[in-house]
């Protein structure tokens, strides 16, 4: 490591560098190598553990998953060929014969139903294992000899196939198992289901991903992937979306996510591909728990509504890339609200009549920080008193979370990483979060509530759909939410490097070297 | 007695006294770095665990988190196990990267120094030869026109924050998006070493023209001292002159001048790792207040600190062994 600086740091190596810079990359820039960029460093190599979009990333590189997401909203076989749902509680999958963990030891039953039975327990603190299970608890039971595992939930969850995709229930081998200090480290040499093994680590400063040759698990996607996987992946956390950009353009990284602004720099280049997902959306949420502003206050959620434009707010956040939704979720996910007639429609006096002279305090998260103040400024226009925070991840995510009367109006950014509607409904109705639940308006809706359960205790999609479409209905009437926009994702790929998006879910581990 | 004491007072090598004063001051920073650094970590408003619960957790995972992490202890108690460790070698282990903090700033520190060091190295060799070559030009008044620009052009670019001069370095010589484009415009192991030319081309440009402006009138005093006059009187070399003679005369101030400068280096790695993407210590030290990784922002303010103090001290030295009369000088500091 240090002598990788040494040179540099005397003045022979400055001129040396200045000779270097000249003449481009270092090494090649081989086409079996690939520079990736993370927006920060993974905070764990768990895949159970995972909490954030680079944690989710290196998960799905090094473990693979039972089934995988595929077009459509429908499900591609992983480490399982087969599935089925009996009914919402119970599952059959059929494991892949001849999958190997990178020590070499087989992936059986067994060792699915064990890393399943973890990713699942409460005790692990998994961030998927609601999106998942529910409020159920999951067994799950092995057959070596049949090839089989058994799943069985104590309450009918009829999303537990599809967040059986989530990176967070990516299998784990044995060996990770029997060290997670060191699975959370990333060194554990046979802990891995995946296409990667983790080569090299260097916190800060750039992971190495590289390819096994004994890996034969690929997802069986209803349209195969094209080219072939790049033999060694560079993962470099870079922060600001600028400097990723900027590292695009000069060749530094073949891909690169960039959320912002900076997508017009890559338009009518003919040198990169962009692949844009609706995965975030953004609504305005109320918090009616007793004694705030907001509280059995329906006709003043609605003159919010009516002093609000979604498609200046969208264009604000996301530079005129996004587009205003009718629900939590964006238009590919299953089931979703596309009926504008339900929303409160635009009335700039009827709200002025009503929100004269009321006080309320509006908070969100910094990434929004824009839409914020234009909701403040609209409401102010509609004559209210406002005040607005806009607030970091965490502190927002602490303020928000607490239940309490700190805040009157939420912009939510919620970041659907199932990819189904049940996630952000339950934002907008069920268990409170002070309760365990999700739901940070604060009040259950018996009714939506009522509609989401039913939906969870359907395998049949029509019937799935009509519950839940009662369930987006009732909370809109109420006005517990004002549904704005989507936050688009857009991942920026050099010439000769695809990625392959499925609905609102752009799956890192579809990265292929096309040329 | 009086001229006992004053004896024996000369007999005591000045170095002894100087090493007493100057460990004692050392410990008194380290002391003190370690209590603000505690403290202000504090101050950071919201909750480490929240954030490292994520968006999905409810509060009994958050309460967890804060549990594993140590935070739900009275402060007095977590002051009691972070000095304890830091004082037995234990710099404690990130929040964030789950690994120890000592593991961070090792990744982190070889590109705060790479640069910090390979600048001051350039600082010195461009900007000395620079500030004699104007100041010997200029002597007596000579070339008035040469004088002004210097001035004028050092002046400008002295005057140019370190973050508007890497952005325009990356504007004009960045890969992919530069006028001349030469240079990679951020870190990348890609391309090798070529990453870290723009970046200390950045961190240069403003000290090498305070430390030749320095050089500049140091060098017109020093060759107006009568030793000077005399010699060229008898016309010797004017390599002798200037090299042999005027050279060691001007190394107290800009030495001096370039350990402040070297320090300001290490600050101004904060804006410019940013810019160009380096993870060094700068940048390192602002994620880490972003995430609030209580430890590696601990552990950062105390090596950033230290490593400071050393630079003075290291000054210090230099000075000493030019000239030993600084060393009871009570214009220094640790």
């Amino acid at each position: 490591m240090l002598r990788q600086f040494a040179v540099p740091v005397a003045l022979v190596a400055a001129v040396g560098v200045v000779v270097a810079g000249c003449g481009g990359p270092a090494s090649s820039g081989s086409r079996d190598t690939l520079g990736m960029s993370l927006n920060t460093d993974p905070a764990t190599f768990d895949p159970a553990l995972a909490k954030g979009g680079d944690d989710y990333t290196v998960a799905r590189l090094l473990f693979d998953t039972v089934v995988r997401k595929d077009e459509g909203n429908t499900l591609a076989g992983g480490i399982a060929s087969e599935w089925k749902a009996i009914d919402a509680s119970n599952y059959t999958f059929t494991i892949r014969a001849g999958l190997k963990c990178s020590d070499g030891s087989a992936i059986t039953p067994s060792v699915v139903a064990a890393s399943l039975t973890r990713f699942a327990a409460k005790d692990t603190g998994s961030s998927g294992r609601t999106l998942a299970t529910g409020s159920a608890k999951a067994t799950f039971t092995p057959d070596d000899t049949a090839g089989t595992v058994k799943a069985a939930l104590s309450k009918p969850w009829s999303d537990f196939l599809t967040g059986l995709t989530l990176p967070q229930a990516g299998i784990v081998c044995p060996a990770g198992l029997a060290d997670l200090k060191g699975l959370a480290a990333g060194t554990v040499k046979g802990a891995f289901s995946g296409p990667y093994t983790l080569t090299s680590s260097q916190a800060a400063v750039s992971y190495q991903l590289t390819l096994r040759d004994d890996y034969s698990a690929w997802p069986t996607f209803a349209q195969p992937l094209e080219g072939k996987p790049a033999k060694q992946l560079n993962l470099m956390p870079i922060t600001d979306i600028a400097t990723i950009a900027t590292q695009m353009l000069s060749g530094s990284l073949d891909v690169g996510g960039v959320n912002d602004e900076n997508v017009v720099r890559f338009a009518d280049n003919s040198q990169f591909t962009s692949t844009t997902a609706a995965n975030t959306t953004t609504y305005l949420l109320f918090n009616e728990r007793p004694g705030t502003v907001f509280a059995d206050r329906p006709d003043l959620r609605a003159a919010v509504a009516q002093a609000i434009d979604a498609q200046a707010f969208s264009d604000i956040i996301s530079g005129k890339r996004g587009t205003t939704i009718a629900t939590v979720g964006s238009d590919k996910v299953a089931c979703v609200n596309t009926n504008k007639q339900l929303l409160v429609a635009a009335d700039a006096a009827a709200a002025k009549a009503t929100l004269t002279g009321v006080k309320f305090r509006i908070v969100g998260t910094t990434l929004l920080r824009g839409g914020n103040e234009y909701i403040g400024e609209a409401l102010r226009k509609a004559g209210a008193k406002v005040t607005v925070s806009s607030l970091d991840n965490a502190n927002w995510a602490t303020v928000t979370a607490a239940g309490g009367k700190d805040w009157d109006i939420n912009v939510q950014g919620d970041n659907n990483q199932l990819g189904t509607l049940t996630s952000s409904l339950l934002r907008v109705m069920g268990p409170a979060t002070e309760n365990g639940g999700r739901n940070k308006m604060g009040l259950v809706n018996d009714e939506g509530y009522g509609h989401v359960q039913k939906a969870m205790s359907e395998v049949d999609k029509s019937a799935q759909c009509a519950a839940l479409q009662g369930a987006q209905k009732s909370f809109l009437q109420r006005v517990d939410a004002i549904p704005l926009a989507t936050l688009p994702t857009t991942v920026i790929t050099a010439s000769g490097v695809g990625i392959r998006k499925f609905d609102d879910y752009i799956d890192p581990a579809t990265v292929r070297i096309t040329d | 007695m009086a001229h006992a004491a004053v004896a024996e007072h000369r007999s005591t090598s000045p170095w002894l006294h100087f090493a007493v004063r100057r460990l004692i001051g050392l410990a008194a920073i380290f002391l003190v770095l370690l209590v603000v650094s505690f403290l202000i970590v504090q101050l950071i408003p919201g909750d480490p665990a929240a954030g490292l619960a994520g968006a999905n957790a409810d509060l009994a995972d958050i309460e967890r988190i804060r549990h594993q992490l140590g935070l739900d202890q009275p402060l007095w108690q977590r002051f009691i196990d972070y000095a304890g460790g830091v004082l037995s070698g234990d710099l404690g282990t990130s929040f964030m990267y789950r690994q120890p903090v000592l593991t961070i700033i090792e990744n982190r520190l070889p590109f705060t120094a790479t640069i910090a060091l390979a600048g001051i190295a350039i600082v010195l060799l461009v900007a000395i030869p620079l500030g004699m070559l104007i100041g010997v030009l200029t002597q007596g008044g000579r070339r008035k026109w040469l004088d002004t620009g210097f001035g004028f052009v050092t002046g400008f670019l002295d005057s140019v924050p370190g973050y508007v001069m890497a952005t325009f370095l990356v504007v004009m010589f960045a890969l992919g998006i530069g006028v001349l484009p030469l240079f990679p415009p951020a870190y990348t192991p890609r391309f090798g070493s070529a990453s870290f030319v723009l970046p200390i081309a950045a961190i240069v440009i403003g000290p090498i023209c305070t430390v030749s402006r320095v050089v500049r009138r140091e060098t017109a005093v020093v060759l107006g001292n009568d030793y000077q006059r005399t010699a060229h009187g008898w016309r010797l070399p004017a390599w002798k002159r200037y090299i042999k003679w005027a050279l060691p005369n001007l190394l107290t101030s800009t030495l001096t001048v370039s350990g402040l400068v070297l320090t300001g280096l290490i600050g101004g790695a904060v804006v410019i790792e940013s810019v160009f993407a380096l993870p060094g210590l700068g940048s390192g030290i602002i994620k880490a207040i972003l995430d609030r990784d209580y430890p590696v922002i601990q552990a950062m303010v105390i090596v950033i600190g230290m490593i400071a103090a050393l630079i003075n001290l290291l000054v210090d030295i230099l000075l000493g062994l030019i000239d030993e009369r600084t060393l009871g000088g009570s214009h220094v500091s640790a």
